[in-house]
């Protein structure tokens, strides 16, 4: 197992003594680097990221509280975007379930047209801005190749809404015309007739907020069971299918739009922070994501 | 306006007022230069306008001066051409012309 990185600002102020002859001071580090935090910064690093130690004790400090919460296997990918420009923000924190399993999508999320300009990593205008046509990001995560329709999340934090009004501008998603299925997230402003809306090819559900903002999950766990979350809390009747459970596209997921077909359409012209792409998660599963999320923003002055 | 009329550098806030519009077959020109010489972390992929032209927010020029992360994609093209063949169009008449989705 990776010990991690010593930090010697982490010693504790009496560490423990010796218990065989002379007692003798043993420097013990108190605070180790989370084994999936050194390996994310190390990723970023090589990608031409810059990873200061705040950030990687914020993201080290998110891997513990998302372990302690029980939620690591609910993730096949997210990130975080940071790692102090933008090319350190395409390097995904998770790539599978867990460190064991060999990791799935894209070693970088694959940057179609964000330039620099589009990132900041800490303050509240923190995240990747998208312009509603033609950005995007290409995660490699297949969605029939990693997930089923009734046990699926998408979750992204949106620091700031669309602004353009037109329809069903997409955050997440992939969408086959034949067979017609789709698994995806998206935003609406009020001159449409969706709010913000999660569908898989087992059940859809919308929220009660047009055009929301903050940390939006849409959850499906079972063909009975689908909510859409604002900011840790259901924002929609529990939905239960009763249509027949489709396959999931055999496309990967784009972020900031909709890849149907293999080609990006419907682009979200908001500002995001974080995204996730995994396996369906309870209310309580949620909320811990949440507090976990809303902790590692306010150590990068995100809140 | 023409790509050859537009001041670099251009800074990221004004460029974003801006589209480049082009051909396919300038489109596959660059796409083949960013094989050789682009990254992954910025790749230039034009979106279909309604005229069947491409088209690229005019920032991703902010990625092409020394540093950048077109610059060297940037410095193996042929600027006179491209500079020719790519017309400069406001933002919004740009988004005007993508395709919109009729539901979900």
């Amino acid at each position: 197992m990776n010990p991690g990185i010593y930090r010697p600002s982490l010693q504790i102020a009496t560490p423990p003594q010796g218990l065989l002859g002379r007692p003798a001071v043993v420097t013990m580090p108190l605070g180790f680097v989370h084994p999936e935090a050194q390996d994310w910064a190390i990723r970023a690093t090589a990608n031409g990221g810059v990873v200061s130690s705040t950030v990687l004790t914020a993201v080290s400090d998110f891997c513990r509280a998302i372990d302690a919460a029980g939620i690591r296997d609910r993730f096949l990918r997210l990130n975080l975007f940071c790692g102090g420009n933008l090319s350190g923000a395409l390097v995904p924190l998770y790539r599978s379930a867990s460190t064991a399993a060999n990791p799935i999508g894209s070693a970088t999320d694959v940057n179609a047209n964000f330039v620099s300009g589009d990132y900041a990593e800490t303050g509240v205008n923190a995240g990747i801005k998208g312009n509603g046509g033609g950005k995007y990001l290409q995660t490699g995560l297949v969605a029939s190749a990693n997930l089923v329709a009734t046990n699926v999340h998408l979750a992204v934090f949106l620091a700031s809404p669309q602004t353009t009004s037109f329809n069903y501008p997409e955050i997440i998603g992939c969408k086959s015309l034949t067979p017609a299925t789709s698994c995806e997230m998206l935003t609406a402003t009020t001159s449409s007739s969706t709010p913000a809306y999660f569908g898989s090819g087992a059940s859809s559900v919308s929220s009660s907020t047009f055009n929301p903002s903050g940390f939006l999950v849409g959850s499906c766990v079972n063909q009975q069971d689908a909510r859409f979350f604002i900011n840790g809390k259901q924002d929609s009747p529990t939905f239960a299918s009763t249509v027949n459970v489709m396959a999931l596209p055999a496309l990967q997921f784009y972020i900031f739009a909709l890849n149907q077909a293999n080609a990006s359409q419907i682009g979200h012209n908001g500002r995001a922070s974080a995204y996730s792409i995994g396996y369906g998660m309870t209310p309580l599963q949620v909320l811990e994501y949440h507090t976990a999320l809303a902790a590692f923003r306010l150590a990068l002055g995100r809140a | 306006m023409l790509l050859r009329e537009f001041a670099l550098p251009v800074a990221d806030a004004e460029a974003k007022g801006y589209a480049l519009v082009f051909s396919p077959a300038l489109a596959a020109r660059l796409a083949e230069l960013h094989g050789q010489y682009g990254t992954p972390n910025c790749v230039p992929m034009p979106s279909i306008l309604a005229n069947g032209k491409l088209m690229l927010s005019a920032d991703i020029l902010t990625e092409v001066m020394p540093g950048g992360l077109l610059a060297a994609m940037w410095a193996a093209a042929d600027q006179a051409t491209v500079g020719k063949d790519v017309e400069v169009i406001a933002w919004a008449d740009a988004v005007a012309m993508l395709p919109a989705r009729e539901g979900i």
